[in-house]
């Protein structure tokens, strides 16, 4: 259960969160709609402990534990995971290294015995068979010479190897085309379980045609204005966010 | 006319120049003498003075010597020459390397040329240096040269003077090796190695240093690259308080290509020098430089990297680019990188960069649950490893990338 209360936060001294208020049950999927500039990615970078984004007021809690009290290794551990709207290119760190280190690490945080390079190569070939990917993806350097939709591919398969129990996923239908985002959200829908929760956000509605929410809010300038069910996403789309944010006013 | 600069040192190693030394030898002390220990006033040795190493008391290392620890295993696919303490060890070597003999057998005396004019520690190599290897490669041959520093009670030197040959269209892999085993007082091992190509050859020559704290390791490689020959020098730099890599490489004839690739992390108070010199002196000639630094803590690193295209040079391309990793608000850095141009139709370049980790790469990182340390780890890995994985030849790569991992996890 995730649980945000009066958030406000402000990057470079700017107010960007204005008093956000969201609870997130065990296995819901949460949609989080909004125009540029209402403090969507801002959100996400908050709840993964990015460096220069300052809570300033209100609180976090993730299975009763203050998430914002944890470095971002350490929320990983807790079982958080965003998948970045630009996924960031490592020259010279290979996916193998990169993902072997980051599921040991997470496995030895919760206590579990580290994977030795068999065992991770077979459980990662495994995962990249199943989101139908091709096994470059452990030779090269991480994202470096992706394309943008294999790169929130690449997203998609660390969140399988690394099994998050809240997944944020952050513009994640930015940049792909129709097939590629098909291809992204039937990855996500795979990963859907009675216990994980999602954070879905986007500013297109087309995206929740196929990681269908639970419930959708709208963020206008730092706050939600509305909330409701699959419906809102839709009249959204229909109508634009102009006559929504007017009547939420 | 203007007095004599004051030197340093000359005294210190005159000592050790054995009073039957042969008229050679004898000139390239009277040309060490002439300058001394190099220092600041020296443009190829601006940032890396050594005259505080007059004071140290250097006295040749004894023949005899006492290894504490196990040496490395031998590369996979290679013959092995060991050298400790500058000399030759036959017992500790492979038997009948082919292409191999040691210098005091043959009486290897590198001649002096113009390279000796602004570097000192080459002419006293000539000087002081009593062994080495000479290689005369065929083709295929894949050899490594293992120098070992076995330090003793008081202050020691090794002076050592190498050539290497390939034969004229022959490929070849020289894999040198730097350590240092045991423990003792401050150890100075001061080289020259010439590499001299035949036509159309391939040498491909790598350097693994990773001398203790208290070491002082100054190597010269001068190579002379003919038609269609190409010489490919990688260098990983890891010990050595104060380290000094030099490469002058000339480019004599048509087609001939250098690559001079560097990877080196110093901390602490160390202080490593990778200084190189690429003369392009006829016309279609190839050169390409990458050398990568990480600096920690107090160390200090410099790159002097110096091009020269003569005026018949025509059609030149020669690149080079020295990038620094500063990990700490005390590390230093000097680069000077120089083109000295003389022909007009030429494509070069320098760069240089000096910055610290990438915040976004580290929270990338972070994100997916590597704790910060870690992360950083695996970063500074994944900056030298550009470098080491340009190294053709495996088991050499596997041997670099062990050490640098092995010194990022220290």
């Amino acid at each position: 259960m995730l649980t945000i209360k009066n958030l406000h936060a402000t990057v470079d001294g700017k107010p960007i969160l204005k008093g956000i208020d969201l609870s997130i049950p065990d296995g819901e999927v949460h949609a989080i709609m909004g125009p540029n500039g209402s403090g969507k990615s801002t959100l996400s970078y908050v709840l993964a402990g990015r460096d220069g984004y300052e809570v300033t007021e209100g609180s976090v809690t993730y299975n009763g534990r203050d998430l914002l009290d944890l470095s971002p290794d350490e929320r990983a551990a807790a079982g958080v995971f965003l998948a970045f709207q630009y996924p960031v290119e490592i020259p010279g760190v290979t996916g193998t290294t990169f993902l072997r280190t980051a599921v040991n690490a997470i496995r030895r945080a919760r206590g579990l015995e580290e994977h030795d390079a068999m065992a991770f190569v077979k459980a990662a070939r495994a995962k990249i068979k199943e989101l139908g990917m091709s096994d470059e993806v452990l030779k090269r350097a991480v994202n470096v010479g992706f394309s943008g939709g294999e790169k929130k591919r690449n997203e998609m398969l660390q969140m399988a190897m690394l099994e998050p129990s809240l997944a944020i996923l952050d513009e994640t239908d930015s940049g792909l085309d129709i097939d590629a985002l098909k291809i992204v959200a039937e990855g996500v829908n795979a990963l859907r379980t009675p216990e994980r929760s999602m954070l879905v956000i986007t500013h297109y509605q087309r995206l929740l045609d196929y990681i269908v929410p639970d419930v959708v809010h709208v963020l206008a300038d730092g706050r939600i204005v509305k909330t409701g069910g699959p419906e809102l996403a839709h009249r959204l789309e229909a109508e634009g966010y102009g006559d929504v944010l007017e009547e939420a006013a | 006319m203007a007095a004599p600069a004051r030197t340093y040192g000359v005294d210190a190693f005159r000592e050790a120049l054995d009073a039957t030394a042969t008229p050679d030898r004898q000139a390239a002390f009277a040309r060490f003498a002439e300058t001394g220990l190099p220092h600041h006033k020296i443009e190829a040795w601006k940032y890396t003075s050594l005259v505080h190493l007059a004071r140290t008391g250097f006295q040749p290392a004894p023949a005899n010597f006492d290894l504490t620890g196990d040496l490395p295993e031998r590369l996979e696919g290679c013959q092995r020459a060991v050298f400790v303490n500058g000399r030759y060890v036959a017992a500790l070597s492979d038997a009948a390397i082919a292409g191999f003999s040691a210098a005091h057998e043959t009486g290897l005396a590198l001649t002096i040329g113009e390279a000796a004019d602004d570097d000192p520690m080459l002419a006293l190599a000539l000087a002081l240096g009593a062994d080495g290897a000479v290689f005369d490669l065929a083709d295929g041959a894949t050899v490594e040269l293992l120098s070992v520093t076995a330090p003793g009670s008081a202050p020691q030197m090794a002076h050592t003077q190498n050539r290497i040959r390939v034969a004229a269209g022959a490929s070849a892999t020289v894999v040198e090796r730097h350590m240092t085993l045991g423990e003792g007082e401050a150890t100075l091992a001061n080289g020259a190695t010439e590499i001299a190509l035949g036509e159309g050859a391939t040498l491909t020559h790598v350097k693994l240093q990773d001398e203790a704290t208290d070491a002082n390791h100054i190597w010269h490689h001068l190579a002379t690259i003919p038609a269609a020959a190409r010489y490919d020098n990688y260098v990983v730099s890891l010990g050595s308080g104060l380290g000094r890599n030099r490469v002058t490489a000339n480019l004599t004839g048509e087609g001939a290509h250098c690559t001079l690739d560097g990877a080196y992390a110093a901390r602490g108070k160390q202080h490593l020098d990778h200084t190189s010199k690429i003369v392009h002196a006829v016309a279609d000639t190839t050169s390409r430089q990458v050398y990568k630094g990480v600096l920690d803590g107090r160390a200090r690193g410099v790159f002097q990297g110096h091009i020269v295209v003569a005026e018949d040079a025509q059609r030149t391309d020669g690149h080079q680019l020295n990038r620094a990793l500063m990990l700490s608000d005390t590390a230093e850095i000097d680069s000077k990188p120089m083109l000295e141009i003389y022909a007009d139709d030429v494509k070069c370049s320098h760069g240089a960069t000096a910055g610290d980790l990438d915040e976004t790469h580290l929270f990338y990182l972070q994100s997916r649950g590597i704790p910060r340390d870690e992360a950083r780890r695996l970063l500074v890995e994944a900056f030298l490893a550009e470098t080491i994985d340009a190294i053709p030849f495996e088991p050499a790569r596997a041997a670099a990338l062990a050490l640098v991992q092995e010194h990022l996890a220290r």
